[in-house]
């Protein structure tokens, strides 16, 4: 045998889909009316290209009605968009929608039968024939509101022992009519869902069960639909709560993409998040007192332009980053023990960096910088001369004792003729500026500072045929002489 | 008809969609743009957290046009952005994250680098000048735009990532100090950078 029959086959492939015919589309919207008050909520859960549900709504009266629907096929599910509020395009039992939310249940579904279960896992709960139609029944059935209307649209056939049982159970009012359209065999049922305990006397049930079974097994042919409904017509009850959940359980890419469009989420804010880094800063509104200049120098704020008096021109930029200060402690404690502790203080460094842009000057182009920090590695191109790197931070205290003042005969001559003041140069040696010394030599007045060594210091003076003059501070302190190199 | 924002998924989490991506050469990650339900989104985040152990992830894989494409999340460097839940959508309540290197927002003025990040239509010059001279240490004046991005440009310290999926742009901005200064203090000798803009009439 074949996988299925070729005509079943067709059927499957248009996935069910039997759409209903106008004729009886009208004739059984007659049977409904609206609520007289408050907003409808009506769901089609096979809505097809959605004509069904929208005339519904527009029988119901259109901008008092909500209608939901889910579609399995893509092309009708976007063809049932432009005609309803809320369609979901996916499979029904891939949906989680919050039960007793309708009040009307407009259910025409799939006909055909559900593949055997050999497996025993299917969504169909029941011992009946296994139809698709009871399955999107038993799936629906909870969804619709106690007191809503029921509109089922099913071959006379489906009607089997159990359906008809579960219609009775479930449902008051029921009545049952023939499809205008005879092609499908279709039957239209009408119901109002209903608790059990309200059902209505056995005897009553007993008999409108009977008929369902007749109608279904063929044994009875069911009425025309009235061309005018002579009953009280079924009232679609207003919704009594927000319906909390209607969505696809799966993500799909494609509608996904459609509400993302819609809700945008984060995008609006996006120059606001990622946006802020680098926004063009606005030139002050006035000139700058030395309090703004301080603080914006302080801040690392200063950017700019500079003229000096003398005709130097700078382009500069503040900045200031944080540094860690490391200090070591050693302690020894009677008992010869040392410990060691480290301490790392936090400390903001400004550093401002200019290129010299003085026509003709020698340093045109070079970056000058100025910072209170002790480590130049970051400026390696500095170059020597014209670099202005005043320490903001005070140098370190020199304390060491003099001793008595010598003075060379020569320098004794020269001073006395006045062409030297040595004040200044001695203040420069007792301050610790070694003035033009080789860098070993200076490293080495440091460390005579701490372990008593000779200190020597040299600078150049102008004073004759002089240039140069050395102080010269003995190692035991006792004296400081002061000399020209000659005396040496 | 094209779908109006492409969405990729990722692998190795089925509940989460990419609608933009962008990474650099090596496939780090630098900006993400994720859509999912809370749960997903925070297993999603777990596991990236968890890194090698557990049930962790230290990469994923983002498809794109059909091509699985790897990206390592270097989360130390990462910082999330995530919406409340957006309730009544097709498929119930969504989050909208937003995962990236937090130097998207904060250039790193120690190492002279900083991402810049675009959406599609930015002019991307007028975003990343003020970038580069927040960045930047040394002092560029604002008629200096030019030649400035044209040297960073040829010396490749400004570069737009190829790696980049959906309606971003990300650039990368490594300054190189010791030859902008260089390059720089030669122009301004050449009398091509001055402190007066040129206006031409």
């Amino acid at each position: 045998m074949a996988l299925m029959f070729p005509r079943l086959a067709r059927n499957f492939a248009r996935n069910g889909y039997y759409p209903t015919d106008e004729t009886t589309l009208e004739l059984t919207l007659q049977a409904l009316a609206p609520s007289p008050s408050g907003k409808m909520r009506i769901f089609d859960p096979c809505a097809g290209e959605g004509v069904a549900l929208a005339e519904a709504a527009h029988a119901l009266g259109r901008d008092r009605v909500e209608t939901y629907a889910v579609e399995y096929d893509q092309e009708r599910a976007k063809h049932s968009k432009t005609l309803l509020d809320c369609v979901l395009h996916s499979d029904l039992m891939d949906t989680m929608i919050s039960r007793q939310a309708f009040g009307l249940l407009w259910l025409n579904p799939p006909y055909g039968d559900l593949v055997a279960d050999h497996a025993g896992a299917s969504q169909y709960q029941g011992n009946g024939r296994r139809r698709l139609e009871k399955m999107f029944y038993q799936r629906t059935l909870p969804l619709l509101q106690y007191g809503g209307v029921l509109v089922l649209i099913v071959p006379h056939y489906v009607l089997d022992d159990e359906l008809c049982g579960w219609l009775c159970n479930h449902f008051t009012e029921l009545r049952i009519y023939k499809a205008a359209d005879p092609t499908f065999k279709q039957v239209v049922i009408f119901g109002i869902r209903i608790r059990r305990q309200d059902l209505a006397r056995p005897q009553e049930v007993k008999n409108v069960r009977a008929r369902l079974q007749a109608i279904g097994a063929g044994t009875l042919s069911a009425e025309a639909l009235p061309t005018s409904w002579p009953w009280e017509p079924y009232r679609v009850l207003p919704a009594s709560n927000e319906l909390e959940h209607f969505y696809r359980i799966s993500l799909e890419p494609e509608q996904l993409s459609e509400e993302i469009k819609r809700l945008r989420g984060m995008w609006p804010d996006f120059t606001l998040h990622f946006g802020q880094s680098g926004a063009q800063p606005r030139p002050p509104v006035r000139e700058l007192s030395r309090w703004h200049l301080a603080l914006a120098l302080a801040a690392g704020a200063i950017s700019g332009v500079v003229k000096s008096k003398t005709g130097r021109v700078l382009v500069l930029k503040g900045d200031t980053y944080k540094d860690k200060v490391r200090k070591t402690e050693f302690t020894e404690d009677q008992d010869g023990n040392v410990s060691e502790v480290r301490i790392l203080t936090d400390r903001f460094v400004p550093i401002i960096r200019a290129w010299d842009m003085t026509p003709g000057s020698a340093n045109q182009g070079r970056v000058i910088t100025i910072s209170s920090s002790a480590d130049t590695a970051d400026t390696p191109h500095e170059p020597d001369e014209a670099v202005t790197q005043p320490t903001l931070t005070p140098p370190p205290r020199v304390t060491f004792e003099p001793g008595r003042l010598v003075l060379t005969q020569s320098v004794h001559h020269l001073i006395e003729h006045g062409h030297l003041d040595p004040s200044t140069y001695l203040r420069r040696h007792f301050s610790g500026d070694w003035g033009e010394l080789p860098k070993e030599d200076w490293s080495s007045n440091q460390r005579a500072l701490t372990y008593g060594d000779r200190l020597f210091s040299c600078y150049d003076i102008c004073a004759g045929d002089e240039t140069r003059l050395w102080i010269i501070t003995e190692a035991d302190r006792s004296a400081t002489t002061v000399l020209l190199p000659s005396d040496y | 008809m094209p779908s109006p924002t492409p969405l990729f998924p990722i692998e190795e989490c089925n509940d989460l969609f990419v609608d933009a991506c962008a990474c650099d050469e090596q496939r780090n990650l630098v900006f993400l743009s994720a859509w999912g339900r809370d749960t997903a989104l925070q297993e999603f985040l777990a596991r990236l957290t968890l890194g090698t152990t557990e049930d962790g992830l230290s990469q994923f894989h983002i498809v794109v046009d059909g091509r699985s494409l790897p990206v390592f999340p270097n989360i130390d460097l990462l910082e999330k952005r995530t919406t409340r839940q957006m309730r009544g959508t097709l498929f119930g309540s969504l989050i909208h994250l937003w995962l990236f290197d937090r130097r998207c927002v904060q250039p790193d003025r120690a190492n002279h680098f900083a991402y810049a990040l675009l959406e599609n239509g930015q002019s991307p010059h007028q975003r990343l000048w003020p970038l580069i001279q927040d960045t930047c240490p040394l002092p560029l004046l604002p008629h200096w735009q030019e030649q400035v991005m044209g040297l960073l440009t040829q010396h490749d310290m400004l570069q737009l990532l190829p790696g980049t999926s959906g309606a971003v742009a990300a650039w990368r901005l490594t300054l190189q100090l010791d030859v902008l200064e260089t390059a720089l203090g030669e122009l301004i000798r050449q009398g091509q950078l001055s402190t007066h803009a040129q206006f031409e009439h």
